[in-house]
């Protein structure tokens, strides 16, 4: 095929100037763009990691209409993200995980990882279930709820894995995890065990007529 | 403090902010040489918590999956296992209600039962759909064929006997939804499905006590449907008149009737639950971008269905005519059946397909129908080698 020596540099310059031009950004819409998906970021790290870690949203390649949606349902399923910090974790969103996006591969190398235990050891018997109820509501009942089934940004805590043994339980109070504050300096390694032993008096059985 | 005084100089904090939002994610994302480590894989990571992670199709050579490398689903965090006796309560339009240690199963005097049968996530290759969708965007892997043991479903449920009204059993699982607005995986199956031989209540895989991440102590086994209904960690069975309400039964899990055009949903009275499987067949060798030498090469994989057998696996090398494929024994109506193939490969660039046929005459398409939720996809299986001399 005979080309016009001049057909592709011009088609190029063409395809520049109308591609590219227009959405070219001004260093000042550029660092408003840059502090629109940091600010997305956090609200991301704060939001949707309290029950995702992330591989599961960097895999996704969604369109901003399907991140409008997926935001919308996990908000009606208990995400916090204010209103105001909404359009910056959409815009995050989109430029991380929009339809350009090529996950990398992740593997498990190792079998899964086991439970730490699948038999309980009870808190000990000076441990007080009762004392754990007044420790709970007055340390814990604010992010996780006055039940411990769950509330913002606290996960339910019924019938984790975590309640089988004073160790990680412990360490989490102490040290505190994903967004959750350390309370080493506020709660006793016994306090922890009181407040385990209430825990372990709640039940998640299912309600036959949810 | 905002962002704006905490880096004054313009240029920096741009290129500060873009990388403090992009890079970190998209880093990790870039495509890399495996280690030999990942090499052995036994599962490939779709989310690590709630765990979601799907099995290298190397393994869908033989006809059961070793139970280390069997998908993994999760919608939420697993439940403790041990915190308290394993009670199961049957209760709802029953004539005695009753609840047991599982413990003490055995007292019930019912017939032990096992079944070689497949498991299939209802969202495996959802990644193929184009336009995209969201959810856990399984490739190939979020299938596997094991053999299951424990009691069947009908024997329990009979044991408390049913009342007139009875239609539909829901499952009352352990795994507990995150937050209070969170709705709980509740789901049901139609009763003449719950009393079918073929649906069990499991306790062990492959002979081995159900490990906690497969939904041991207890999961429902439901053959021939999609993983959706085989419920991990039962709780509960509550004979009703009526489906499961809530999101997971009457929202989640349901397809169009008749083929919609991509990126559009029916109205609801349009939309039907997925429950059976459909024809469909996988290669485990050679993978998808395998470099292999040249010499006689056996083309091996796995073919299943739901309630119609598989009749036939074909190959097609290069987009070549169909020919038949060797298909292995039917292990149970409800096992996959590996089918191999003698391939003579000159050196160079080769496409292979796999396609099945049911007893029907239905026959994988080049691709599924498109539905919002990626469900239920079974376009035929391609790969592309390289054969040097």
């Amino acid at each position: 095929m005979n080309h016009h020596p001049l057909t592709t540099p011009i088609a190029l310059t063409l395809a520049l100037l109308v591609g590219l031009f227009p959405i070219a950004p001004t260093p000042a819409q550029d660092d408003e763009e840059g502090e629109r998906l940091a600010l997305g970021r956090i609200a991301f790290d704060n939001a949707c990691r309290m029950c995702h870690e992330p591989a599961l949203v960097e895999q996704q390649r969604l369109n901003a209409a399907q991140w409008d949606a997926e935001i919308d349902k996990m908000i009606g399923w208990g995400a916090r993200v204010a209103p105001e910090e909404r359009p910056n974790l959409h815009a995050y969103l989109v430029a991380a995980f929009g339809p350009q996006n090529q996950p990398a591969l992740q593997v498990l190398a190792d079998p899964i990882p086991k439970p730490v235990a699948h038999h309980l050891v009870p808190p000990p018997p000076t441990a007080s279930a009762q004392r754990g109820a007044l420790l709970y509501a007055q340390h814990c009942a604010n992010c996780h709820g006055p039940d411990a089934r769950g509330g913002d940004p606290g996960q339910n805590l019924v019938d984790q894995e975590s309640l089988l043994t004073p160790e990680p339980f412990a360490a989490i109070v102490a040290n505190g995890r994903h967004r959750m504050p350390a309370f080493a300096e506020v709660i006793t390694a016994s306090a922890s065990e009181d407040i385990r032993a209430w825990l372990l008096s709640l039940t998640g059985e299912p309600s036959p007529n949810p | 403090m905002s962002l704006r005084e905490t880096t004054p100089r313009h240029s920096l904090r741009r290129r500060h902010l873009l990388r403090l939002a992009l890079a970190a994610p998209l880093a990790s994302s870039l495509p890399r040489q495996l280690t030999a480590q990942e090499q052995r894989i036994r599962l490939i990571v779709r989310g690590e918590r709630p765990l979601n992670a799907e099995t290298p199709v190397s393994v869908f050579d033989r006809l059961l999956t070793p139970t280390e490398s069997f998908f993994v689903r999760s919608h939420f965090r697993p439940p403790a296992v041990g915190l308290r006796p394993w009670v199961v309560r049957v209760e709802g339009l029953v004539e005695r209600p009753f609840q047991i240690n599982l413990k003490e199963l055995d007292t019930l005097r019912l017939e032990p039962s096992s079944i070689v049968a497949v498991l299939q996530c209802a969202g495996n290759g959802r990644a193929f759909f184009e336009p995209v969708v969201p959810g856990v965007p399984w490739r190939k892997g979020a299938v596997g064929c094991a053999e299951w043991s424990g009691v069947r479903l009908a024997d329990l449920i009979r044991h408390a006997g049913l009342q007139p009204q009875a239609a539909h059993v829901h499952t009352l699982t352990a795994d507990i939804p995150p937050h209070p607005q969170t709705p709980p995986f509740l789901r049901s199956i139609p009763l003449d499905r719950a009393l079918h031989p073929s649906t069990l209540l499991a306790t062990h895989i492959n002979g081995e006590p159900l490990p906690a991440i497969h939904g041991g102590p207890l999961r429902l086994i439901v053959p021939g449907w999609t993983g959706n209904h085989w419920i991990k960690w039962i709780r509960g069975l509550v004979v009703s008149s009526e489906e499961a309400p809530g999101f997971y039964q009457q929202t989640a899990y349901r397809m169009p009737l008749h083929p919609v055009p991509p990126g559009t949903n029916p109205p609801p009275d349009q939309l039907v639950p997925v429950t059976e499987l459909n024809i469909k067949s996988l290669f485990a060798r050679p993978e998808d971008g395998a470099i292999i030498a040249s010499g006689r090469q056996r083309l091996v994989g796995a073919a299943w269905s739901g309630f119609t057998p598989v009749e036939r696996v074909e190959i097609s090398i290069n987009r070549g005519p169909w020919t038949p494929a060797q298909l292995g024994p039917a292990a149970s109506p409800f096992a996959w059946r590996i089918w191999q193939h003698e391939w003579d490969p000159t050196p160079g660039h080769h496409e292979l397909a796999v396609r099945a046929t049911d007893a029907h005459g239905t026959t994988q398409p080049e691709s599924t129908p498109w539905n919002k939720s990626g469900y239920l996809w079974n376009g035929i299986d391609r790969v592309r080698v390289e054969v040097r001399a």
